[in-house]
């Protein structure tokens, strides 16, 4: 067991960490960007309202840490800040629009509905979950910001809408440059897209409302959320919308990551497909409480058809990538694999995961299967660790 | 060198023309008729008679005389014939020169007004925000990248066709800057080079300077929850990092 740590330590010596993992005791507060000996108290808290963001929520003034997490997923953004007392509090918006048609009358019944709208270029545009519902009332398809956990070049609008949700999300920073880690995909593995402009826009929007924006790989977020009593050592995935990423980390350090561009809207363009109905609509069947390991009828057959294969081609690429990458460090012992993201929260998803890894021959010994206890807000926990750790 | 005898102009200059009916009035019943072919084999073989019995006779001087002017007109009519030939390839190629470059010319005034075209409406795009990348193109740096592909692209001596080439070659290459701002715009995202964060930050203040949106988000209540701690995360990270360091 010690020689395969010091291996792996000198694995860790030889540089294999990816540029875009986060190092602990790398680059820790390096910009100095928070001064946080100013107006913060002993354990690090600054009493605040949390801003407008913490007001319209729950109109309680609360003390918060500094240091905030964000999820930026293709199909829900989540916030995360964590209170003097420990307590995590998070903010999520499902990460969609839609155009409806603009009047006077309109506008106050929304407001009333309590449903959110901007007008951009006059037209009048529904965002976050009412949008998705009443797309789900209208048959229609929510027009996404984002696309293969992304953001979409086909949306002119996507820049404004996504600045309109992240300030409800954080809202004004405590401190101007306050540490905000923010989630962003590994190299897709099956496409050719552009991780790096994706990350920068995001930086960018963050910077724009205060914040000091910094990159943490998705699956390396969830390791930090749900692999504390690992050592933060194991593979953590999150299913999310657009993608499926993976992480294998060691001690904190990630030895591999990388993301594939299957995720539950791939799903939801498959199981529409073969039912002849709107990619929303084969959204709200798949979350309306589907057990994928008893399918009830044609259409959740459906849904569990395309989630196997998703579960088999994920972890395909994960038992190729392993094999074939050669920096892996030597387990020594047995690890955990922890699925979390909106996708894996269908009901079986976990038995159905274990038994497609049952079906191939992995290349090291995994100990457990585990769901996330967060399964949603776990990259946005993730990167909260990540902001709290630089305090 | 006195001009050259031309046999067939001599003897159509010495014969007179008589009809048929003259002759027959005359009372010429037959005419002894020689070819052309004929009359000329005839007087060369005279004149060959001739020059032979006068070279015979010629001495060392004159025959060398002689031979010098025959190479000396055959000198000059070479030379007459070279001059003519040069004269017309000269004036073929010319015409065609001119023509080509003046297809060419329209063809690079023609890549130049696109380019113009393409530079407004990107720089335009850029100002809106409607263009995915945009943030990390500068319309300036745009624009002082389409004139330095244009310069380098110049009539060149080489000729039309290889200033077309250059240009074509400018224009692709500056194509492809320019797509690799953009998803997909590279066969390889590793190679494409990060937006700079003044780029993006000039973007962001110019759109949210010049947008009046219209909202009711901050009067709206967003859906909240709440979630288990991760001091116990928190602490686990620090004493890793402390333990590693």
């Amino acid at each position: 067991m010690n020689e395969a740590m010091n291996a792996s330590n000198d694995d860790l010596d030889n540089g294999f960490v990816p540029d875009n993992g986060f190092v602990p005791g790398e680059g820790a507060v390096a910009d100095g960007s928070v001064n946080v000996n100013e107006n913060v108290n002993e354990n690090g808290s600054v009493e605040t309202d949390c801003g407008a963001q913490s007001a319209t929520a729950t109109g309680v003034a609360t003390k918060t840490e500094l240091g905030r997490g964000l999820d930026v997923g293709t199909a829900n953004l989540v916030s995360s800040a964590q209170d003097a007392e420990g307590n995590v509090h998070i903010k999520i918006q499902r990460n969609a629009f839609l155009d409806i048609d603009a009047d006077d009358y309109t506008k106050n019944m929304l407001t009333r509905l309590n449903v959110q709208y901007v007008v951009i270029n006059g037209r009048m545009v529904v965002v976050g979950d009412p949008a998705f519902e009443l797309a789900n009332i209208f048959n229609r398809e929510t027009r996404r910001p984002m696309r293969d956990g992304m953001i979409s070049p086909d949306e002119s609008d996507a820049l404004p809408i996504e600045k309109m949700l992240l300030e409800t999300l954080l809202g004004p920073p405590t401190k101007e440059g306050e540490v905000c880690y923010y989630s962003v995909p590994a190299e897709p593995i099956d496409a050719d897209l552009n991780v790096i402009y994706h990350q920068g826009v995001f930086g960018g929007l963050l910077k724009s409302l205060g914040y000091n924006g910094k990159p943490l790989v998705e699956g390396h977020a969830v390791v930090f959320s749900e692999l504390a009593e690992d050592d933060f050592t194991g593979i953590g995935i999150s299913g999310g919308g657009g993608m499926f990423n993976i992480c294998v980390s060691y001690k904190s350090i990630p030895a591999l990551s990388f993301s594939t561009t299957r995720g539950g809207d791939w799903i939801d363009r498959n199981v529409a497909n073969v039912l002849g109905i709107s990619a929303s609509r084969a959204t709200a069947i798949k979350e309306k409480g589907v057990d994928i390991t008893r399918p009830k009828n044609r259409e959740e057959e459906a849904v569990e058809i395309y989630y196997r294969n998703l579960i088999s081609y994920t972890l395909t690429n994960i038992k190729s990538r392993f094999e074939s990458s050669s920096s892996m460090p030597n387990f020594p012992d047995p690890i955990s694999i922890v699925c979390a993201g909106g996708t894996s929260l269908i009901g079986g998803f976990i038995e159905v995961f274990q038994d497609e890894f049952k079906k191939i021959n992995f290349p090291i010994p995994v100990k457990e299967i585990r769901h996330a206890e967060d399964p949603l807000y776990s990259v946005s926990k993730g990167c909260l660790v990540a902001s709290l750790s630089e305090v | 060198m006195s001009k050259p005898l031309s046999v067939q102009d001599v003897i159509r200059q010495s014969a007179t023309d008589v009809g048929l009916d003259e002759l027959s009035r005359r009372g010429c019943r037959k005419v002894k008729v020689l070819d052309k072919q004929t009359v000329f084999r005839l007087i060369d073989e005279a004149v060959n008679r001739v020059v032979e019995e006068r070279l015979a006779a010629a001495t060392a001087q004159e025959r060398e005389q002689i031979r010098a002017e025959a190479r000396s007109e055959f000198q000059r009519l070479v030379k007459e014939r070279q001059e003519q030939l040069e004269e017309r390839v000269q004036r073929e190629v010319s015409a065609a020169t001119e023509e080509a470059r003046a297809h060419a010319d329209q063809q690079v005034q023609e890549y130049q007004e696109r380019l113009a075209q393409l530079e407004s409406q990107v720089g335009q795009e850029v100002e809106e925000g409607r263009v995915p990348g945009a943030s990390a193109i500068d319309p300036e740096l745009l624009g002082s990248m389409i004139r330095e592909a244009v310069a380098q692209a110049a009539p060149t001596s080489t000729g039309p066709s290889a200033d077309l080439a250059a240009l074509q070659q400018s224009i692709e290459a500056l194509s492809r800057k320019v797509s690799a701002g953009g998803p997909g715009g590279s066969s390889s995202s590793s190679s494409i080079e990060p937006p700079s964060e003044e780029a993006l930050q000039a973007f962001f203040s110019r759109s949210s300077s010049s947008e009046q949106v219209e909202s009711n988000i901050s009067n709206v209540e967003v859906k909240n929850a709440k979630a288990n701690g991760v001091n116990k995360n928190l602490a686990k990270l620090r004493s890793l990092k402390q333990g590693s360091e």
